[in-house]
């Protein structure tokens, strides 16, 4: 899917992240927003991710 | 109705079960005695998250969407799994449609939870009990009451490095879990209707990673005369002595299924997968990655212009193409990575009997980028990856503790048994895809029609239409 943005906020952007991705830039924004949504806060996932560490789970 | 009671040991092995202990487990031994039993393939990989969820829908790890405890978002942020990450219907959304109740205790993957028609207690991914652990939400205050609510659903929560952890209070710990977890679960399965039972018991995957080199004298790193040369053991008989209070209070009209999601197998060592990726020129990472101390390894190291692969995983290694840079010569290069990773030896320079899946091979749904192209089984799972960096050579030893005693092996176990459910004995082996139409079966609830895979033939002719 395409998505339309002014090119005056396009400028203001690039202006902003230098030579940063704006797709990149956009996608952080929006995953941000969503994690109010998140099943997990920053610090319980943590916790959770530490305790996966700990067994040797994750690395 | 007849109803169903699943009833699941994490990380049961199917040696011990089957063989091994068989004589001290008299509560399984009779079920298999009087029903039908296999070792059942577990999913690939063998990771508990997956395997039990492909148990209680059918689907397989690419359909549930799911392939570890971490994913990537579309930014290349790493986040942690949760049910909510699931693409399926599970065992409890799909009966519940035809009024089917059930009850889903400590089924991993299973946080956060979600109105059901039944009760739903979550996993060791859950933070804590003030989290969305428990519906209905009321059941918080039966577990507030059994004491130690962290421990309640992990061994090791509330321990900052389980390395620490002494294997006297781990295993203190695996029975005060389970004992809290069994006064809540024997009131639920007492006291609310169910048509459907499940819970699952972890302390026999917690033990056996932590504590197989104590009683397996064929592990490398075998501790003779351990105090705790039986505490696996003695866990299985406790198990199995708790299954059998259940088993006495049961009707006739169900079914009973005792199953694992994987099993266990001794850990050699680890292969450290990236130093490999990169020593063979596959892998490079930005200049200014040190190299010089051990370091967790992150995608932000890679270089992606010159990148063709790169590896993850703690257990089975998870190697991911980078397929903007291969283009068309991705199937060559594929196939050569399999080779030179099948050919790579142990530590001695004996061969080692690898296996490498392609994603093509063995997933349905190819498409997510979370999934790997390449799944691999170091000498059949008895070798692990390691995926940091700062590593010195090929092989690594000091990890967690939880990884180098034992790690998850291809095949779980399965028994079923019943008044309509053939005595069969010893089956060919099964896949775990098949348990959830056979549940569905048993409930006579229509099995979803894009869900292909067969159930079990293991019934009376005639009692199940
Ligand atoms: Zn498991």
């Amino acid at each position: 899917m395409e998505i339309l943005l002014p090119s005056e906020v396009l400028e203001r952007i690039q202006k902003k992240i230098g030579n940063q991705s704006i797709s990149h830039y956009l996608l952080t924004l929006i995953e941000k927003d969503l994690q109010e949504n998140q099943p997990y806060t920053e610090n319980d996932e943590e916790k959770v991710k530490e305790r996966l560490r700990s067994l040797g789970y994750i690395d | 109705m007849t109803k169903v009671l699943l009833f699941g040991m994490d990380g049961g092995e199917p040696s011990l079960v089957f063989e091994k202990w068989r004589d001290l487990l008299p509560n399984i031994k009779k079920l298999m005695e009087n029903g039908s039993y296999a070792r059942m393939n577990s999913t690939i990989p063998p990771n508990t998250i997956v395997a039990w969820n492909s148990m209680i829908s059918g689907r397989d790890t690419s359909e549930l969407g799911v392939f570890s405890y971490t994913y990537k978002t579309p930014s290349g942020e790493t986040r942690l799994v949760s049910s909510q990450n699931l693409r399926c219907k599970v065992m409890w959304d799909i009966i519940g449609e035809y009024n089917k109740r059930s009850i889903g205790l400590f089924v991993p993957l299973s946080y956060p939870v979600h109105p059901i028609r039944g009760c739903l207690v979550s996993d060791f991914l859950t933070p804590d009990i003030e989290s969305n652990c428990a519906y209905p939400e009321s059941l918080k205050e039966k577990i507030k009451k059994l004491g130690n609510t962290e421990v309640f659903f992990d061994v090791v929560a509330g321990l900052a490095e389980h390395k620490h952890l002494d294997p006297e209070d781990l295993i203190k710990r695996a029975y005060l879990m389970t004992d809290m977890q069994f006064t809540l679960l024997k009131d639920l399965f007492h006291n609310e209707k169910w048509d459907f039972f499940m819970a699952v018991m972890l302390g026999t995957d917690r033990l056996q990673h932590m504590l197989w080199r104590h009683f397996d004298e064929t592990h490398r790193r075998f501790i003779a005369n351990s105090p705790y040369h039986d505490a696996i053991k003695n866990y299985y008989i406790y198990i199995d002595a708790k299954l059998g209070e259940l088993l006495s209070a049961l009707d006739d009209d169900t079914v009973i299924i005792v199953a694992s999601d994987h099993g266990m197998i001794k850990q050699e060592g680890k292969i450290n997968i990236n130093n490999w990726l990169i020593e063979q020129g596959y892998l490079v990472l930005h200049k200014d990655v040190d190299l010089s101390q051990k370091q967790r390894f992150s995608s932000s190291f890679i270089n992606m212009e010159k990148t063709i692969a790169y590896g993850s995983g703690a257990y089975n290694a998870r190697v991911f193409i980078n397929k903007q840079i291969v283009g068309s010569r991705y199937p060559k290069i594929s196939e050569e990575i399999i080779q030179k990773l099948k050919s790579i030896p142990d530590d001695k320079g004996n061969p080692l009997d690898t296996k490498v899946y392609k994603a093509e091979d063995i997933y349905k749904n190819t498409s997510d980028p979370n999934c790997p192209d390449l799944t691999v089984y170091f000498d059949d799972l008895r070798w692990a990856s390691n995926p940091d960096l700062g590593l010195s050579g090929l092989y690594s030893w000091e990890s967690a503790m939880g990884a180098d005693s034992a790690g998850h092996s291809r095949q779980g176990f399965f028994v079923i048994s019943g008044k309509k459910i053939k005595k069969k004995g010893m089956m060919p082996d099964i896949d775990i895809c098949q348990v959830a139409p056979t549940v569905m079966k048993i409930l006579q609830v229509p099995i979803p029609s894009d869900l292909k895979v067969k159930p079990l033939e293991v019934f009376t002719y005639g009692l199940f239409s």
